[in-house]
């Protein structure tokens, strides 16, 4: 047996080879932010959303909140949808329901 | 070159330690768990050269991610699963159809459901590529139908960081998530090859994809009567496990086929009898617990009739298996509701 002189590429598809999408900025308070609440569109994720909906405004005390419900979990928020959450929205939070 | 072991009695072939290429790759979460054949640039190029598609051009698409994964990187996933560069074409279709909004790729990623990806083969390409369609189809023993299929699960798990249990959340899984691909039995049959039936010329050859969940064996031996055989697959296919407004591949079997066949049935008559008779009443599924909250059914007449799928279109039926045996087999949908569709796409040759 002898070293390997071998040479394997590498497979996975690193962040750095895919299309680069800008992060907003964080918030710099919680208190009277607009909050986007998405929910997935399977059995319970609006529970979920609501329950984290009331905590953030025990505790901070949020402005007005937008709720979206997607008629697919498969598919990305996109389209009118996508900009009445840009419009209303200062932050999003997501919920995975099943 | 050949050498001979006279200590062991084998014939060998040295090469400077492939086992530890192997390993690598294991040691970097490469693999699907079986050995990977470790992909060096002159096999990675001798499979990128048998496609169309130059290396950087993007063949998968996953749009809720943005992830995307290069024909380059396909390639080199193929080599991984062992495919032959032959292959290639129908890899890189595979993944052109699995970018298709209606195929809703990252949920076939991340669900619960665990599905597998059914890649089915039409066309002369069958023949050329040794694609089976014959005894065993679904199993073991055929490099054409166990690689393709795999190279795609090893492009979702090294391309879209599909990894089990972190991103790909399948509760159980199936084997066909390591590979799930075979051609239809287009001699047998005696309707038009599926992609005909889906728009294509018969010379061309395609991909037919399907998001589902572990094949159910369809189970009959006894019978000759298209009605008494079709019920047995509606019976299976109405079973509560599965039920859903989803859809439905169907194989049947040569022995299967050959009495409707012989009754005449065509295609669409054997695709509206599986739609009518395969059913529960509102009153079944509530017995079952199978309406969620807030569900459309929920107060529904209790004597309804639910059917599997919206219609004879969602069931897709083709010919394949041993000639010997009473199996038939019905793949559902992985998703509770109709989370993807069928797909077809040309393979370039």
């Amino acid at each position: 047996m002898t070293d390997s002189p071998t040479q394997i590429l590498d497979p996975t598809v690193g962040d750095a080879e895919q299309p680069s999408v800008p992060r907003p900025p964080r918030l710099e308070a919680m208190a009277g932010a607009r909050m986007g609440l998405v929910a997935n569109g399977k059995t319970h994720s609006e529970v979920i959303l609501s329950r984290i909906a009331a905590n953030l405004d025990a505790r901070h005390g949020l402005g007005k909140t937008t709720t979206l419900t997607k008629p697919s979990p498969g598919r990305p928020v996109a389209g009118a949808e996508l900009d009445m959450l840009a419009e209303h929205a200062m932050a999003i939070v997501a919920a995975i329901g099943d | 070159m050949l050498r001979f072991d006279k200590l062991r009695g084998v014939a060998h072939i040295d090469i400077a330690d492939p086992w530890q290429a192997i390993e690598a790759c294991y040691e970097r979460g490469w693999t699907d768990g079986l050995p990977v054949v470790p992909p060096t640039a002159p096999l990675v190029e001798a499979m990128l050269g048998a496609g169309p598609w130059s290396g950087d051009e993007m063949l998968l698409d996953e749009p809720a991610r943005g992830r995307r994964v290069s024909a380059y990187k396909a390639a080199v996933n193929a080599v991984m699963a062992g495919c032959l560069p032959s292959y290639f074409p129908v890899v890189g279709a595979t993944l052109k159809a699995m970018s298709e909004p209606q195929y809703s790729l990252h949920a076939i990623a991340a669900s619960t459901g665990g599905a597998g990806t059914l890649v089915i083969v039409n066309g002369p390409i069958r023949h050329r590529l040794g694609v089976h369609s014959g005894a065993n189809l679904f199993g073991p023993g055929f490099r054409a139908n166990a690689t393709i299929g795999r190279a795609v699960r090893l492009v979702m798990l090294n391309g879209l960081d599909a990894t089990p249990g972190v991103l790909d959340k399948s509760t159980q899984g199936w084997p066909g998530k390591y590979s799930a691909c075979f051609a239809e039995d287009e001699e047998t049959s005696p309707w038009e090859p599926l992609h005909v039936s889906r728009g294509y010329d018969a010379g061309q050859s395609t991909v037919t994809i399907f998001a589902a969940e572990s094949g159910h064996n369809l189970l009959n031996h006894a019978s000759s009567a298209p009605e008494q055989l079709l019920t047995t697959f509606t019976d299976s296919m109405a079973a509560f496990g599965s039920f859903s407004n989803g859809r439905s591949v169907v194989v049947i079997a040569p022995e299967h086929m050959l009495h409707l066949e012989r009754a005449g049935w065509s295609r669409e008559q054997v695709q509206e009898f599986l739609y009518e008779n395969t059913w529960r009443s509102l009153a079944d599924l509530r017995r079952g617990g199978k309406i969620e909250d807030g569900s459309q059914l929920a107060d529904g007449d209790e004597t309804a009739r639910v059917h599997r799928g919206q219609g004879p279109d969602d069931y897709l039926v083709l010919v394949g298996g041993g000639t010997a045996g009473g199996h038939s087999m019905f793949f559902p949908s992985w998703s509770r509701s109709r989370g993807a569709s069928f797909v077809t796409r040309e393979i370039p040759t």
